[in-house]
């Protein structure tokens, strides 16, 4: 008799035989239902997208900071605030203007001007041009004379600034990224002569509007005694320093963009953690090896500080399998006859046939290339050292690899060789993490052309590819990179003595 | 292992699947109506056991957790199907409890129970080899307890015919 029991026994703990197709089949399932997001966003490549925004954020901090770059005075304790670029504004307050002939002081104070074009000098005349739309406020009693000045109706935060004025004609005021520094330098070097002050006064608005040419002359504005603590702090710490020959002032504006093509030794790893693959994986061992790889790519660098630089890029990086296993082609069995001559004691010869029959096996080495494509971002710090035309730098960082691809043949768990495209979910494309650390060896070649080789090394810290097959392969590889670096920004100076 | 598929491990989904996939395959047997069929249900199952692993709480028998995702899977597919269960009178039931031929293997058990009415089959199957109450049938199914316990009837009624045969044909 068989009860409810003894069915739900037999039938609770059988275990039916299940095709292969079914795995394959979920496998191929399960990445179709993944959405895009969980797709994309898996955690290696999560921890991509962040590391790219910290360093874009970094890189947006360097630039903003090289922008700064530019003084700025500020107008509420009076201070003298003018940005060197394209459209200066400046506030200057004026309180006393006065003029000597050798020896001046000047106390101006501006209510608030607005300046398009830098300082400029001529013959030993500052002038401080005013466009059209330049305002300066609280200026009504400022008049150019030769004698002391005094606004009843200035801030009361003044810029007073007293200084002898030397014999000193300058012309070289400079523009755009010259600071406050060099202008201010130049003006208390110059030597007046005269000054013009061409202000409309609007009585109404108690604004005074300059015209087209309307210039103020500031020519005896002596800057080398600055009695206000807070303004001397400021020009000097927003000041650019002269560049010179051979000094690496301007390290932090250097841009480079380099083209490489590297050759590379690769060494796959291939294991598992399953014991029963084993087998498999030392007949894989001896069928897969790899030949060589290669990337192709372009980097940008950037200074961070006196010898640190971050490098950032793109590369193509493929590498080339090759695939030989000796297969069973035919299978043939052969009847052999052996005729021997026996002699028997009476003389007689007799003729004896044997019939034997062989199996002949026929092999034939199948040989295949596999190809293993990927996009990869190289990120990377460096160090770099200095000699006489020569540098070398020791560069350390990781290559993410955003989307990898597996073309050829594999050797299949059923000691076969299986096109890869028959076998869709064994090879994933994800993203991988390496570690690379390289030795730069630039020469340079001109003012902004540079040649480099950089040997490296990549150590796979993910597995760019799983295997639904059970085990793990990763791809180190040693390499060497040749190329030529550009210097984007020609204007600064090469890191390089001369 | 189930870490490991918590991880979305496709190694750990592969082990987990080679563990797992032949008792599960059983129980897609008894409910589907062929092999194919068998074979959908048992890939929606795994689908979703993978894509739901996470809400394992560790608490009790995983291959138990599986088993409630194959069989709901299975019921999912019948309620598309729109299975009419008819209904027995209560009086019929309580006869039917033994079957008479006690060698019958499993893939011939199995057979059988396949060869049932769709209806029947269901609630035989869960009944009497899931474990569920005909309350519990009666929600899973959205029939009436009672409906479930005359599906049970017919179906013990048909598989000892069934078994007959076969001992006839044995013997």
């Amino acid at each position: 008799m068989l009860s409810d029991k003894e069915i739900k026994d037999k039938l609770n703990n059988y275990s039916s035989p299940v095709s292969e197709r079914v795995w394959q089949n979920i496998v191929v399932e399960q990445q179709k239902n993944k959405s895009i997001i969980q797709n994309y966003f898996t955690g290696a490549r999560l921890s991509f997208f962040v590391g790219l925004l910290l360093t874009t954020v970094t890189l947006g901090y360097i630039i903003k900071q090289q922008s700064n770059r530019s003084v700025n005075l500020a107008n509420s304790s009076g201070l003298l605030t003018q940005k060197t670029n394209q459209n200066i504004t400046q506030n200057i307050f004026f309180n006393n203007y006065s003029k000597q002939n050798k020896e001046l002081e000047q106390k101006v104070a501006f209510g608030e001007s607005k300046l398009n074009s830098p300082l400029t000098s001529s013959n030993g005349v500052s002038k401080i041009k005013i466009d059209k739309n330049a305002t300066v406020k609280n200026t009504n009693q400022l008049i150019p004379n030769n004698k002391f000045y005094t606004s009843s109706s200035v801030n009361t935060n003044v810029y007073t600034a007293t200084e002898s004025i030397n014999n000193n004609t300058t012309d070289n005021y400079k523009s755009g990224n010259d600071s406050y520094h060099s202008t201010v330098d130049n003006i208390s070097n110059s030597n007046l002569h005269s000054e013009e002050l061409n202000i409309q006064e609007n009585n109404q608005s108690n604004l005074i509007k300059g015209t087209t040419e309307k210039v103020f002359l500031l020519t005896t504005l002596p800057l080398a005694k600055i009695a206000n603590q807070k303004l001397s702090y400021k020009l000097y710490q927003n000041t650019e320093p002269l560049e010179c020959p051979g000094e690496y002032s301007s390290y932090k504006k250097n841009w480079y963009v380099e083209g490489f093509i590297a050759p590379e030794y690769v060494m796959k790893k291939v294991y598992s953690n399953n014991p029963a693959n084993d087998a498999y994986l030392s007949k894989k061992d001896s069928v897969e090896k790899m030949v060589a790889g290669i990337s192709i790519g372009a980097k940008f660098t950037r200074g961070l500080s006196k010898n640190l630089y971050i490098k950032g890029g793109l590369q193509y990086n493929q590498m080339i399998e090759k695939t030989s296993l000796m297969m069973e082609k035919e299978r043939k069995e052969i009847t052999v006859i052996t005729i021997n001559t026996v002699t028997d004691i009476n003389g007689n010869t007799v003729t004896v046939a044997d019939t034997s029959k062989q199996l002949q096996i026929t092999y034939a080495r199948s040989v295949n290339y596999n190809s293993i494509k990927s996009i990869e971002l190289p990120i990377s710090l460096g160090y770099e050292f200095y000699r006489k035309n020569f540098r070398a730098s020791v560069n350390a960082g990781f290559i993410v690899n955003l989307s990898s691809w597996y073309s050829g043949k594999i050797f299949d768990t059923s000691y076969q060789m299986v096109n890869i495209k028959e076998r869709p979910g064994i090879y994933k494309q994800n993203v991988g993490l390496s570690l690379y650390g390289s030795i730069s060896l630039i020469k340079p070649l001109s003012e902004s052309a540079e040649i480099f080789a950089e040997p490296y090394f990549r150590y796979s810290l993910t597995n760019p590819k799983y295997n639904a097959y059970g085990f793990k392969q990763k791809f180190n590889a040693v390499g060497l990179s040749m190329g030529l670096r550009f210097k984007l920004n020609k204007n600064y100076s090469s890191r390089t003595f001369n | 292992m189930i870490k490991g598929c918590i991880r979305q491990d496709a190694t750990c989904q592969r082990l987990l699947y080679e563990q797992l996939s032949g008792k599960m395959f059983t129980v897609c047997l008894r409910y589907a109506n062929d092999l194919m069929e068998a074979e959908d249900l048992l890939q929606e199952g795994f689908i979703r056991v993978f894509s739901n692993v996470h809400q394992f709480k560790f608490e009790g028998s995983f291959e138990g957790w599986v088993r409630r995702i194959m069989v709901n899977s299975a019921l999912k597919c019948i309620q598309k199907k729109k299975i009419i269960f008819s209904e027995l009178k209560e009086s019929a039931a309580a006869t039917y409890h033994y079957y008479t031929y006690s060698n019958l293997g499993e893939e011939e058990l199995l057979k059988l129970i396949s060869q049932l009415p769709h209806g029947y089959k269901v609630v035989f199957n869960l009944y009497v080899i899931d474990g569920y109450s005909h309350d519990e049938i009666g929600q899973m199914l959205q029939i009436q307890p009672s409906t479930s316990r005359s599906q049970l009837v017919k179906a013990r009624k048909m598989l000892q015919q069934q078994i007959l045969q076969l001992e006839k044909i044995a013997v």
